[in-house]
Order: structure tokens, then C-alpha cells, then sequence
């Protein structure tokens, strides 16, 4: 089964998303912040990043960015969660690399479906 | 007044003789002189001192400039108030021909010949006319603007003379100039989008209304240099101005620099500023001047006008300055209308993220609970769970709102326009609250007819439609009806939703489309007062209207009407 890390310094949200997808079978790295994703990231290489973009310390965009410019997570998937619904946000995400865009709110079924959706366009 | 001791105080022997003479000469004219030397005899020479001098106190005491020219439009009499008026002494102004000296061109600088002289006709016309519009011009070779009349001297049946008086309107006038481009200057601020689309138009109406060729403004840059950042000129002098407006200009520089160093206005008698110097023929009138814009201390620039007939450019700076203060007031409204955009933007990523963060964890652990997922409910334990989801929906779709509206405000809004048919999208809405009308044994129905097919944003039609037919199920009561009927009429798609319910008062109808307005018949029933402000602002982005029509006394009606081609990429 695919291996997903999961960024979120919400721990209300990080928690729900890592029970919907662990309680589907997907093996979960949890991260608090930018960085700490970055370094799990570029430790394991994961199958999937879903991350948060407002976090401390990096944000999920300039994360994005610089995944896609480390070798060894240049092709790795990544899903964006933001509570932003603004155009202009959404567009920064899929500048700086994201596969996807998920805002939330969004049911646990929602984030099923469009992991599922992103592990198997990569 | 005792007459022989004024004139014992004031006149010496030698006058007593000469001014009658010089009257004699120049003011009664060959008649009065006639008849003066009728009466000299008659009366005796004395008394005829008295009534010249009087005469002579008489003309020099008004503001009014008065000459008398002969028949041959020689000079012959001018007094005080012409004299000071036009800047000649009497020596230089008698005997020299009036139209010449004092009246020979047009404002223009064009040559104003003499039988076009409308003053001169009043002698053929042998009738006195008053004249507007003139201009004379002083010894210094500067115009200005004047309230004239002519009238003509008779001897008999012959018109030997006219006299002329004239009034300097310079300050009337440039008044009523000023207060115009105050005036427009308000009215082009009031039109413009931006200070760079509104700067044009008002150094364009420096000239019209000051009656200038050419207006520049300058604003210095960080080097300690000035820049011209707009400038018009009337059209024979677009060339100069080109070259004009791609000069920089240092501190003490000219009229502009020295504007700048000292912060006070600075006129200029000729056209220094100019890089081409005029050519003959090229009939530009002299005067420069460049008015320092002055904001908390600091010269923050100079508006410059070129070429003007008027003198010394009396009352033109503190015009500019009320104009530049107009422009620099609407700069700082522009910036803190900009500034308020900004934080209603930041208002809105707050909202984003701050209430839809813990309403988002809030509803999907709920979701999760509600499934089952980690464990089976009791049916007490679901219903609870189920009053807390719809709480937290119903405070998930305020938020929606709030957002909603301040992306509108903050122009950050878009549709995302396809072909949508109305008639399915109706079917869909009446789905969704059939359960909700259920409860309350509300009838609703939809009739959506042939299908209409719109060009437009279909989450956000889906959003006015729930609002609609959602506030329709909320204020009927148990048991009525709510109709949703769709159809196609002069090229719009028309949607009515008819409802038995509590109803709106007719004059609380107008004020329904406003934001946070609740009517006073929905009392007891939840809302934001945001779903029909929202709705509006839909309806009027795809080009439509939303309006409440009569339904005959019961319940309420509202009417939709979206145009059925519209063009794409509207934003609300």
C-alpha cells in the first residue's frame, strides 16, 4: 500500500485526514510544520504529499517549490489543502508544482477520492 | 462746498487760465466750446473756471478709465483712471490716435484693424452702444480685458468726436475663470477612475479656463531631480511641448526649479522656460508661471503654465493651488480607499482561514461519527450528532456568505461561465428541499417547461436559485404552497418563485436586497440578511435583475430574469 505524508500544524485537521486514510489502508508520515515535511520528504520519499498551505515556518506553496527542485522528490505527487477559495491562490498552488487543490472544508470521502485520484494519475 | 475758496486752495493763477483752456479743447468738444465762450461772455470768465475745474475733479474722481477722441480718432482728452489703467501719461496718450495706441489687436495678438472697431461704429451709427469682450492693451505691450462703451459727440447734425469709457474686468473675469476649473476640475475628479487618468484633463482645463497654451506638471524624483509626469497644449504648440516635457529640471532651474527651491509661486514676464525660443509669427503671448504644489511642508511638485495675454498672472497661483489641492485631496482618497481595499482583502483571507479552519476539523469528525465508521450509534446519539452538523453547516454557509461578499467588494470575484439548462438546475434546487417542505407539509413544486439554456455560472445560479426557494419554504407556513415556474420571455430566461407565506411589506420591498436587512415579518426564522444581498449580485453579474413582484396581497413573489446571451467573463 502507498505511502502518504501528511502536513498539517492543525492537529484537528491533520488527525482526520491521517484516520481517513490510514483507516483505507495507506501507510501515514505525519509532519507539524513546512520544514519538518521537507525533511521527511526528502528522507523517505513518500508516494504522496498531501499538505496544509498555511503552515509555520515554510508554507505549503514555497514546500511545493522546493520538493519540486530537490531531485529526489522532483516527480513525487502532491495534493494542496487550503481554506482559501481565493482564484489567485489556487492559481500559486498549481504554479508552484501541486497535482491538486483540495479546499476546505471538505468531507473525509472528498479526500478519498481525489487521493486516490492523484496516486493514480502518477 | 464754497467753489471759490476751492479753487483758491487748490488751483494756482496759472491753472485758473489754462484749464479751461485744455476743457475748452478737450472735453465739451467744439460745441461746449462754443457754447463756453457764449457763456464766458455771458456769465463772465470766472464762474467758467469754477465749472471746468468741478468738471475736471469730476472725471479724475471715478474708477471708470474716460478719453474723448476727435473725429479723426486723435486723443484729446484722458482721464485719471484711463491713464493708470493703461500705464501713459497724458503727454504720451494726446494727440495720438486712440485705436493705435490703446484697442490695435485682438486678446489673440491678431491685428484688430480699425474699421472693425466697434467703437469707432458708434460714430456712423451716431447712436451710444456698450461692448463686452474687448480687450486694450497697456504701454508695458500686456492686454486686458475691458467693459467698454462708445459714445458719439454731436455739433449740430455733424458727430465730430466719441467719447469712450472702459472698465478692467481682469479681476471679475479671471474669478469666474477660476471658479469654473474649480468647478470641472471637482467633476473630472468625480468621472476618473485614476489620478493618472484625471491629470490630463485638468492641466487641459488650466488652459481652457486660465487661458494658457500650455500647462506641465512636474514631480521631482529621488535624485533631486524634476520630471514632467503630464502636460497639454493647445494644438500650434504640441511641438514645443514635446520638447519641453522631456527636460529635467534641477533645483533653482528656471521658472519651475525656482518654484521648487523657494516653495512660492514665480512669474515670469516672457516664455524662459522655453528650449526652441519663439519665432516671430508664432504669436505665443509672454508670461510663465510655475506654482509649487506644497503638501505637510514639502514641494511635492509644480504645475507650470505657459503663455498667457493675462497680466502678472494676478490671482492664477492661488487658482492653481486650489485646483493642486483638489488633485492632492483625491490622491489620498484614492490611496485609502486602496488601503481599505486591502484590508477587506486581508478581512477576507482572516475569515478564510481563522472560521473555516476549526469548522472544517469540526465537520469532518462529525462525518466521520455520523458514518459509523468508529462504531455503531444510537438513535438518540445520531440525532444529537445530527442538530450539531447542521449547526455547523448553517455557520459553514455564513461564513460561505461573508466571503462571498467580500470578494465582491474587493473585485476578486469571477463566474466561471458555461451553458447551464435553468430548467434541470431548478429540478435539482426543488430536490434538495423537498425534505426541508416534508417537514412543514409545504406543496412544492417546480414547472420548468421546455428546457432554457443561459451562458452562465452554474454553482452560483444553483446558490440564488437555494436562497430563493430556501427563504420561500422558511417563511410559509404549515400546509401552503411554493411554486418555482421557469420560462422564456423577450430574450430572457424569467424564473418566479411564489410562495403562501407571511408576505413583505410593500415598503420594506426596496430595502430587501440589502446586505444584513431582515424584514420585519421574519422574526422567529434564522438568517443572515447576506442570501438576498448575494442573490442580486448574482442575478446582476449575468446581466439580469432580481425583483419582488405583486402577488396579489398573499404570500410573495420573486421574479428573476437573466438575459439569454450574455457576454462571457462578466464578474460581479
Amino acid at each position: 500500500m502507498a505511502t502518504i505524508l501528511v502536513a498539517d500544524d492543525e492537529q484537528d485537521i491533520r488527525e482526520l485526514v491521517v484516520y481517513r486514510l490510514s483507516r483505507s489502508g495507506y501507510r501515514i508520515i505525519e509532519a507539524r510544520d513546512g520544514e519538518e515535511a521537507f525533511q521527511l520528504a526528502a528522507d523517505r520519499v513518500p508516494d504522496l504529499a498531501v499538505l496544509d498551505v498555511m503552515m509555520p515556518r515554510l508554507n505549503g506553496f514555497d514546500l511545493t517549490e522546493r520538493l519540486r527542485h530537490t531531485p529526489a522528490t522532483r516527480r513525487l505527487p502532491i495534493l494542496l489543502m487550503s481554506a482559501s477559495v481565493q482564484d489567485s491562490d489556487i492559481a500559486r498552488g498549481f504554479a508552484a508544482g501541486a497535482d491538486s487543490y483540495l479546499i476546505k472544508p471538505f468531507t473525509p470521502e472528498q479526500l478519498l477520492i481525489r487521493v486516490r485520484d492523484v496516486l493514480s494519475r502518477s | 462746498m464754497d467753489y471759490r475758496s476751492f479753487t483758491r486752495a487748490s488751483a494756482s493763477h496759472e491753472t485758473v487760465h489754462c484749464v479751461p483752456d485744455r476743457l475748452l479743447g478737450c472735453i465739451a468738444g467744439d460745441l461746449a466750446q462754443s457754447a463756453a465762450l457764449a457763456c464766458a461772455e455771458a456769465l463772465g470768465l470766472r464762474r467758467l473756471e469754477v465749472a471746468a475745474s468741478e468738471l475736471q475733479t469730476l472725471m479724475d474722481s471715478t474708477d471708470e478709465g474716460i478719453y474723448r477722441r476727435d473725429h479723426e480718432g486723435r486723443i484729446t482728452f484722458i482721464n485719471r483712471a484711463a491713464l493708470e489703467q493703461t500705464g501713459y501719461t497724458e503727454a504720451e496718450v494726446l494727440g495720438q490716435d486712440a485705436h493705435e495706441l490703446l484697442h490695435h489687436s485682438h486678446e489673440d495678438g491678431s491685428p484688430y484693424p480699425a474699421e472693425q472697431c466697434p467703437l469707432t461704429r458708434t460714430m456712423y451709427d451716431r447712436a451710444g452702444a456698450r461692448f463686452g469682450g474687448e480687450v486694450f492693451w497697456r504701454k508695458d505691450g500686456t492686454p486686458f480685458p475691458v467693459d467698454c462703451s462708445g459714445f458719439p459727440l454731436f455739433d449740430g447734425e455733424t458727430v465730430n468726436g466719441l467719447v469712450i469709457t472702459f472698465r478692467d474686468i481682469t479681476d471679475s473675469r479671471q474669478a469666474e475663470h477660476q471658479l469654473a476649473a474649480q468647478y470641472r476640475t471637482a467633476r473630472i475628479l468625480a468621472e476618473a477612475e485614476s489620478i493618472q487618468e484625471a491629470l490630463p484633463r485638468v492641466l487641459r482645463l488650466c488652459c481652457d479656463e486660465l487661458g494658457w497654451q500650455m500647462s506641465l506638471a512636474w514631480e521631482p524624483d529621488e535624485n533631486g531631480e524634476m520630471h514632467c509626469q503630464s502636460a497639454y497644449a493647445r494644438p500650434a504648440w504640441e511641438e514645443q511641448l514635446a520638447l519641453l516635457s522631456h527636460e529635467s529640471v534641477i533645483r533653482g532651474q528656471g521658472a519651475v526649479g525656482q518654484a521648487w527651491q523657494q516653495g512660492q509661486h514665480v512669474y515670469v514676464p516672457g516664455p524662459a522656460s522655453l528650449v526652441r525660443p519663439p519665432r516671430p509669427g508664432d504669436g505665443l503671448p509672454p508670461g510663465e508661471l510655475a506654482v509649487p504644489v506644497v503638501r505637510d511642508g514639502r514641494v511635492a511638485g509644480v504645475v507650470q503654465l505657459i503663455g498667457s495675454n493675462l497680466p502678472r498672472g494676478d490671482g492664477q497661483p492661488e487658482a492653481i493651488e486650489t485646483i493642486s489641492a483638489q488633485l492632492f485631496q483625491y490622491a489620498e482618497r484614492k490611496r485609502s480607499d486602496e488601503a481599505a481595499a486591502r484590508m477587506k482583502d486581508q478581512f477576507v483571507s482572516t475569515v478564510s482561514h481563522e472560521l473555516r479552519t476549526p469548522l472544517a476539523a469540526m465537520d469532518g469528525w462529525l462525518h466521520i461519527l455520523l458514518d459509523g465508521e468508529p462504531g455503531p450509534l444510537n438513535e438518540e446519539q445520531h440525532r444529537f450528532l445530527t442538530t450539531v452538523k447542521r449547526n455547523s453547516d448553517r455557520l459553514m454557509r455564513l461564513v460561505g456568505d461573508l466571503l462571498l461578499i467580500g470578494q465582491m467588494d474587493a473585485g476578486r470575484f469571477t463566474l466561471e461561465m458555461a451553458d447551464v439548462d435553468i430548467g434541470d438546475l431548478v429540478g435539482e434546487t426543488v430536490t434538495l428541499f423537498t425534505g426541508m417542505a416534508a417537514e412543514k407539509r409545504i406543496e412544492l413544486t417546480a414547472d420548468t417547461g421546455p428546457g432554457v439554456v443561459v451562458h452562465g455560472d452554474r454553482l452560483r445560479l444553483s446558490q440564488l436559485l437555494s436562497n430563493l426557494v430556501s427563504n420561500a419554504v422558511k417563511f410559509t407556513p404549515e400546509g401552503g404552497q411554493v411554486r418555482v415556474r421557469v420560462g422564456e420571455q423577450d430574450g430572457s430566461c424569467q424564473i418566479e418563485v411564489t410562495d403562501s407565506g407571511i408576505g413583505i411589506p410593500a415598503a420594506e420591498r426596496a430595502h430587501l436586497f440589502e446586505r444584513f436587512y431582515r424584514a420585519s415579518t421574519a422574526t422567529g426564522t434564522a438568517g443572515t440578511g447576506l442570501g438576498l444581498a448575494i442573490s442580486k449580485a448574482i442575478a446582476g453579474a449575468h446581466g439580469g435583475t432580481i425583483r419582488i413582484a405583486d402577488s396579489g396581497g398573499r404570500g410573495t413573489r420573486f421574479v428573476v430574469e437573466i438575459p439569454l446571451h450574455v457576454a462571457a467573463g462578466a464578474s460581479l
